[in-house]
């Protein structure tokens, strides 16, 4: 009986949505992100402004097109830099001395004991706010993870057979990663990037809305949402969408990891 | 007809006691010789001692051995590895954690030579893996060739790491239990597969195997291990017909055959080999041997009984049988 990978497909539905708002914010934007309407303040949802307008009279529909972009952009960009950087680390304490290994792997274990949020936000108060900063915090907090994953992967590769035999005829190092480790830890890789870009989405709407990511008037998710909490009780509304949107999109990279993992098992699996 | 390995007195240690002790034996360009005895004797180790890929915690406390007349750990590392990679051929016990499940068969068969020879030479091996591979019996190489692992059967598999080993020309081929995890039929198509190479080559082959009927059909020479030691060696008409080592005639008696008597119970040897056995003063087998006496616990010697056949036991000059 073939079961379906649900995880896969949903989580590729949730990502192309979000992909598409994306993409939507370049080329349809109704309005600009901080073009206040003042005297139309709490708009409900109507023909002008489809999903109704804030305290500013500004335009939440706009607003979480263009929040699509920082998630997207800071999701991506922090986990790619922190992925990099963690791979390097983690390869580098696995090949190297036992006196070495020890060193780096302990101070990984370290950065990781620090709650993410917790460490982003500690180095969003030292760095400054802003989008490039808060960027660099999360790339940060990626940091061990992927230290770990390559630090074991590549132990664990070591071991197997055709390994051995590749190293016992001398192929260089560089070889030896990319053209006999690489595919076999892709899998891993993969997975592990898209529920980070997951993760690194929740945490720039964290940090935007604690007021150390995205600066007003820009617009996140996370900062419509603190924005919408003082309202929350006459408003419930302005704080409805943006919400609905940052799930969807931490789901669909979750479900999209999950999914891919399911899918490239099962390939490396088949004897 | 030259010497192509030759192992003097090999001892290995590792932080327990003995691995293999005081192993010798010589190997012939057109010989075979096959290792037999029991899981944990030492057979695949004394194979690792001569590819040097012994476990980091054991160590080759004495001994030398001779590849093609050079003593092998002399050598420098890299001149090591050009030695060993040049001359000798490994095909692996469970091929298949051997074949990266993630590339292409030509490529990683091409991979090895490749490396010794450079870039310039992908030609050459590709036409070298292409030839390994019809040697070995494969009728669609083009097919194989392009073929990850997974697609192919354990008998492909099987015949595709001989192919490998076959690449760079050895002079030494070295297999650990080639039919092991075979089914009947594939075990025999691999025997009479190595009895084929075998005759083509001129190699040396050197095969562990539990196989009996397989170690008859296809070697010269004989070598029974036990816990580390060689206890009985010789051409094989002399280990087959006339073994003196109580364990090597407790092992002959396995051998299946066609006059078995059905209602006779399954022969066993009792016990196993233990840690104690391994560094014991006397012999080595005498806490499983049925003919043990109290001088055998205390002293053992190695007899010559021809010029090829040698037996590590006191008792077995025939007085005392």
């Amino acid at each position: 009986m073939k079961k379906r990978n649900f995880s896969l497909y949903i989580g590729i539905i949730l990502v192309s949505i979000i992909l598409f708002l994306f993409l939507l914010s370049f080329v349809a934007l109704p309005y600009e992100v901080d073009a206040m309407d003042t005297g139309n303040r709490f708009a409900e949802a109507s023909r002008d402004h489809i999903l109704g307008t804030d305290q500013f009279g500004r335009d939440i529909y706009s607003r979480i097109l263009v929040s699509t972009r920082s998630a997207l952009a800071v999701g991506v960009t922090s986990v790619f830099f922190g992925a990099l950087v963690g791979l390097f680390i983690g390869a580098v304490a696995a090949l190297s001395p036992k006196a070495v290994e020890v060193v780096v792997m302990r101070g990984v274990d370290a950065m990781m004991a620090f709650p993410g949020i917790l460490s982003a936000m500690v180095l969003s108060a030292i760095l400054g706010k802003g989008v490039m900063n808060a960027s660099i915090a999360i790339s940060f907090f990626m940091v061990p993870v992927f230290a770990r994953l390559s630090y074991s992967m590549i132990l664990e590769n070591g071991k197997k057979g055709y390994v051995k035999a590749a190293r016992s005829y001398g192929v260089s190092l560089p070889r030896l990663l990319v053209f006999h480790m690489l595919p076999d830890m892709l899998t891993r890789l993969v997975t592990q990037f898209s529920s980070s870009v997951g993760a690194a989405i929740l945490t720039e709407s964290s940090l935007s809305f604690l007021g150390l990511g995205i600066q007003p008037p820009g617009a996140s998710l996370g900062l419509m949402l603190s924005e919408a909490k003082a309202y929350v009780l006459i408003e419930p509304y302005q704080a409805l969408w943006p919400g609905v949107v940052l799930s969807v999109a931490v789901l669909g990279f979750s479900l999209l990891g999950d999914g891919i993992n399911a899918v490239l098992s099962k390939e490396n699996s088949r004897e | 007809m030259s010497r192509v390995l030759e192992i003097n007195n090999l001892t290995v240690k590792d932080g327990k006691g003995y691995i293999l002790k005081d192993i010798s034996l010589s190997l012939d360009s057109n010989e075979t010789m096959a290792f037999i005895g029991e899981s944990g004797s030492g057979k695949t180790m004394t194979l690792k001692a001569i590819l040097s890929i012994l476990p980091s915690d054991v160590e080759k406390v004495e001994g030398d051995v001779l590849i093609d007349g050079t003593e092998l750990y002399n050598l420098k590392k890299d001149e090591k590895r050009i030695k060993l990679g040049t001359t000798v051929g490994f095909v692996p016990q469970n091929t298949v954690n051997y074949l990266h499940p993630l590339l292409r068969i030509k490529d990683q068969m091409t991979d090895g030579y490749i490396t010794f020879h450079g870039r310039k030479k992908k030609e050459e091996a590709l036409h070298k893996a292409r030839k390994g591979l019809e040697e070995v019996g494969i009728k669609d190489v083009e097919r194989v060739l392009s073929s990850y692992p997974s697609e192919l059967s354990g008998g492909m598999k099987q015949r595709v790491n001989i192919a490998s080993a076959l690449m760079m020309d050895p002079s030494l081929l070295i297999s650990d239990e080639p039919t092991s995890a075979l089914d009947k039929v594939v075990q025999k198509q691999v025997a009479s597969l190595y009895l084929s190479l075998l005759e083509k080559n001129k190699v040396a082959l050197l095969v562990v195997s539990h196989d009996l009927v397989f170690v008859e059909r296809i070697a010269d020479k004989i070598a029974v291990f036990y816990a580390g030691e060689i206890v009985e060696s010789g051409r094989k008409e002399e280990i087959f017909s006339s073994p003196i080592h109580p364990y090597t005639k407790a092992l002959m008696a396995l051998k299946p055959s066609m006059l078995l008597d059905k209602t006779r119970p399954l022969e066993e040897i009792k016990g196993y080999i233990s840690e104690e056995d391994r560094n014991n003063e006397g012999c080595v087998f005498s806490s499983r041997c049925p003919k043990c006496r109290k001088e055998c616990m205390e002293r053992v010697e190695e007899r010559k009984v021809s010029d090829t056949h040698r037996v590590k036991c006191i008792l077995s000059d025939g007085r005392t049988q």
